[in-house]
């Protein structure tokens, strides 16, 4: 074999130029195919370390109250992003919000989006950085947004604070729905601008995310959206979304509640109860067609209505916390009938679930354990009836499956807390398929290289073995076996193909180093969104940049097969007799 | 003792609608420490015999046994094997590799053999071209040697695996007298001090002289020794 190689080297050696033009031609192609991976590989990078992390989160946990779309928060539920960044693959957990909300300044209004921004310690000086070049300023500095001594300092997008007539310094208003559905009008002050790297972010309004929760009535204690960041994204996006699914296993949900008749108090423990047609009936056969369940209505044991004095028809304080605020949550319900409750559910008032819901919104969280028991003993009767802690959705396999889900929020099919799982694959479809493409035009760039490679291997070895067809006879009188001479010719072809490839791979290091030291403008850019600080950016990764080396030799040594084994089969006599 | 034994060879070449028959029922045989010539015209059918007696071509018919082998009935793996082992080839054109020196076209059989450490291989090539009278010439590549040159490096490449047999197709046709009869002189030495058995084509008289046996061939048919 070492013989054969060396006798290969040599041959190649022997038509200079012919090897020099095809070999130029295969490192050209290498030079192209590795540059156009190494770019692909960066712009894959910055879409999914920089853009999808901004966008839709590698994986996301999506949350609203009650099935409010706008309402953007799970209450008393903050506990899970601690447990979620704990997961194996989980490098960040950003809670984000985004809310609509119209921006008015001194002349003119506009629609934006109110983005809260995480500037408290947690984000370090690269994320910092990220975060400006996603956003380059014009004026002021993100930092900026922890200024105390201006009320709420926002950044704008320089074209909405010409539009708005707004400079640095100036204070202006926003309209929006608070996480409570509450329209809130807040008072801002213009501590920076940025120039928008394209039309799609023109559109952020961002305040600090401190200031953003208490804009939109959310504590420590709610849990907004989640938009993860994971090591190797497109392999653990969807594994990592899978295992938060399984976190998010509803159960049942009880509130401990103070019942009032005048005078008369009972303590007590309320689940909810659905109220649609169906549930409706089963009610119906549980207490009687007096009051149909609908409404604000409770269900009580005989007990309870007995100590409380009231009667099928009267109606009932129900007294179920403390507000965020401090005030004490109340509310009116009529007793809609008596129910006879299962052993372990005797002090378990059922309450209408929307109703139920809703006090469980506002109130401060506390621990419900004691609770839940008597609403656990109940399902025995109850079961798909009572009220759940939170919805959670299906996990969502195609951007139709999401754009469905949406339609359902929004059409409040539930009245119960939402949660679904997503991955970018399923919100940043279009990014994905834009990398898609991008892999695409590198297939496409190395089908194009075989068809070099192939015509020109094909055709140089084919002229090599009619020139050399009288020695292929005297090498094989001398004793070379067929398969040897066809090995000869595909080591003559491999090595050829190493050597360019080599060459190949260095003169595309080169131009990713000239192309990477030139600076793109990114202002009315389209393209900006996928430059690092103006520059393009190529990361050449070793296994691939190896993996295109040995493909561009695989694909010689497979276009030389066909010329190799027929010189193979020479007859040594006929060979001897060429040219003869 | 014969080193090869021909019986009945016949040799037909297919030309375009026609049929050319190289050789017609050839019987002789090749005695060990031969050296033979084989003589006669142009299209006689010198080099079909000696390309079957070589391995590197098939008979139509016949039986040709060569160190006791039946090569008609050898596959073309063990037909390159027994060329590689016991048969050496000098060429009219020489056919020396020519990428390769001339130390490295003598060992190159060697190394397709693959039994000799590299150093012996050097040694023995060494020892070959001193013996053929070319030493100097190392080094050099064939298209710088004159045309006795490479006949030299040629003997010594078909005489490096030791061969039972040389089969050497108008050897001298390309040289001038003077050349031809040293290359002629070297190959009878060779045959007297190694008892290599040599077996040279030639139509050219004047070389039978340097023969211990000559056959003669005419239309594909032996004309008698």
């Amino acid at each position: 074999m070492k013989t054969l190689l060396y006798f290969a080297f040599r041959n190649l050696m022997r038509q200079k130029r012919r090897a020099l033009l095809l070999g130029s031609a295969m490192a050209l192609g290498t030079c192209f195919l590795v540059l156009a991976s190494s770019f692909v590989a960066g712009i894959s990078q910055t879409l999914f370390d920089r853009v999808m992390t901004y966008v839709a989160g590698h994986t996301s946990v999506i949350v609203c109250d009650r099935g409010f779309m706008y309402r953007t928060a799970m209450r008393g539920e903050a506990g899970f992003k601690e447990r979620i960044a704990k997961l194996p693959h989980v490098k960040k957990v950003d809670e984000t919000i985004g809310i609509m909300s119209r921006i008015v300044g001194p002349t003119k209004g506009d629609n934006g989006i109110l983005i809260g921004t995480d500037m408290d310690a947690q984000m370090s000086q690269a994320e910092l950085r990220d975060l400006e070049d996603n956003f380059p300023m014009v004026s002021g500095a993100f930092k900026d947004l922890t200024r105390t001594d201006v009320p709420n300092p926002a950044i704008l997008s320089k074209g909405k604070a010409q539009y708005l007539g707004l400079k640095s310094g100036d204070g202006f208003s926003a309209r929006f729905q608070d996480s409570r559905g509450r329209m809130q009008v807040g008072k801002f002050t213009l501590v920076g601008i940025f120039q928008p790297s394209n039309a799609f972010m023109e559109a952020p309004f961002f305040v600090s995310m401190r200031h953003a929760k208490q804009l939109l009535d959310m504590d420590s204690t709610d849990l907004p959206y989640l938009y993860l960041t994971l090591e190797n994204p497109t392999v653990n996006a969807k594994i990592v979304a899978d295992t938060i699914f399984k976190m998010f296993e509803p159960g049942l949900a009880a509130l401990p509640v103070r019942l009032e008749n005048g005078k008369s108090v009972v303590t007590a423990v309320a689940a909810g109860v659905k109220a649609d047609s169906a549930a409706r009936s089963r009610m119906a056969s549980y207490l009687g067609a007096g009051i149909p369940w609908k409404g604000d209505v409770v269900a009580l044991p005989e007990r309870m209505a007995l100590e409380l004095g009231v009667k099928v028809g009267d109606t009932v304080r129900v007294v179920s916390g403390i507000s965020r605020g401090g005030d004490t949550i109340s509310d009116r319900a009529v007793l809609a009938g008596i129910w006879q409750p299962p052993a372990g559910a005797e002090g378990l008032v059922l309450w209408e679930e929307d109703a139920f819901q809703s006090s469980r919104s506002f109130r401060r969280s506390q621990s419900l354990d004691s609770g839940l028991a008597q609403a656990k003993a109940a399902s025995s009767l109850l079961d798909t009836l009572l009220s759940p802690n939170w919805v959670r959705m299906n996990r969502a396999l195609t951007t139709d499956d999401v754009r469905d889900q949406m339609r359902q929020i929004g059409a409040r099919s539930w009245k119960a807390p939402v949660v679904a799982v997503r991955t970018m694959y399923e919100t940043g479809e279009q990014i994905i398929k834009l990398a898609d493409a991008l892999n695409l035009i590198t297939l496409v760039a190395v089908l194009i290289l075989f068809l070099v490679v192939l015509t020109g291997v094909v055709n140089a070895l084919r002229m090599t073995v009619r020139e050399r067809t009288r020695e292929i006879g005297t090498l094989r009188s001398l004793g070379m076996q067929a398969s040897q001479v066809r090995t000869l010719f595909l080591m003559e072809a491999g090595l050829l193909s190493f050597l360019s490839a080599l060459a190949g791979t260095a003169l595309a290091l080169a131009a990713m180093f000239g192309l990477s030291q030139l600076t793109f403008p990114i202002e009315g850019n389209p393209l900006s969104m996928l430059l690092v600080r103006g520059h393009l950016v190529f990361v050449p990764e070793v296994l691939a940049t190896l993996g295109q080396i040995l493909l561009v030799i695989a694909m010689a040594v497979v276009a030389a097969w066909n010329p190799a084994s027929q010189a193979a089969k020479l007859s040594p006599a006929n060979a001897l007799r060429h040219h003869e | 003792m014969n080193i090869v034994e021909i019986r009945d060879l016949v040799k037909n070449y297919p030309l375009g609608n026609t049929t050319v028959h190289a050789l017609r029922g050839v019987s002789m045989d090749i005695a060990q420490g031969a050296l033979m010539s084989v003589v006669g015209p142009s299209g006689s059918g010198k080099t079909t015999l000696l390309n079957i007696v070589g391995c590197v071509d098939s008979a139509t018919s016949g039986s040709v046994k060569v160190g006791g082998s039946e090569t008609t009935s050898l596959s073309d793996r063990e037909l390159t094997f027994l060329r590689l082992r016991k048969i050496g080839f000098i060429f009219q054109t020489f056919n020396l590799v020519p990428v390769l020196t001339a130390l490295e076209n003598v060992e190159f059989p060697l190394l397709l053999q693959g039994t000799l450490p590299k150093a012996k291989v050097r040694e023995k090539a060494r020892q070959l071209l001193e013996a053929v009278g070319i030493l100097g010439h190392e080094q050099h590549k064939p298209a710088e040697l004159s045309g006795g040159q490479r006949q030299r490096v040629a003997i010594a490449r078909a005489l490096v695996t030791d061969p039972d047999l040389v089969l050497a197709d108008e050897p001298t046709a390309n040289l001038d007298s003077e050349t031809g009869d040293s290359i002629l002189r070297l190959m009878q030495t060779m045959n007297q001090e190694r008892g290599t058995t040599f077996v040279f084509s030639t139509h050219d008289p004047q070389v039978l002289r340097y023969a211990k046996d000559v056959v003669r061939i005419h239309d594909g048919q032996l004309a008698g020794g």
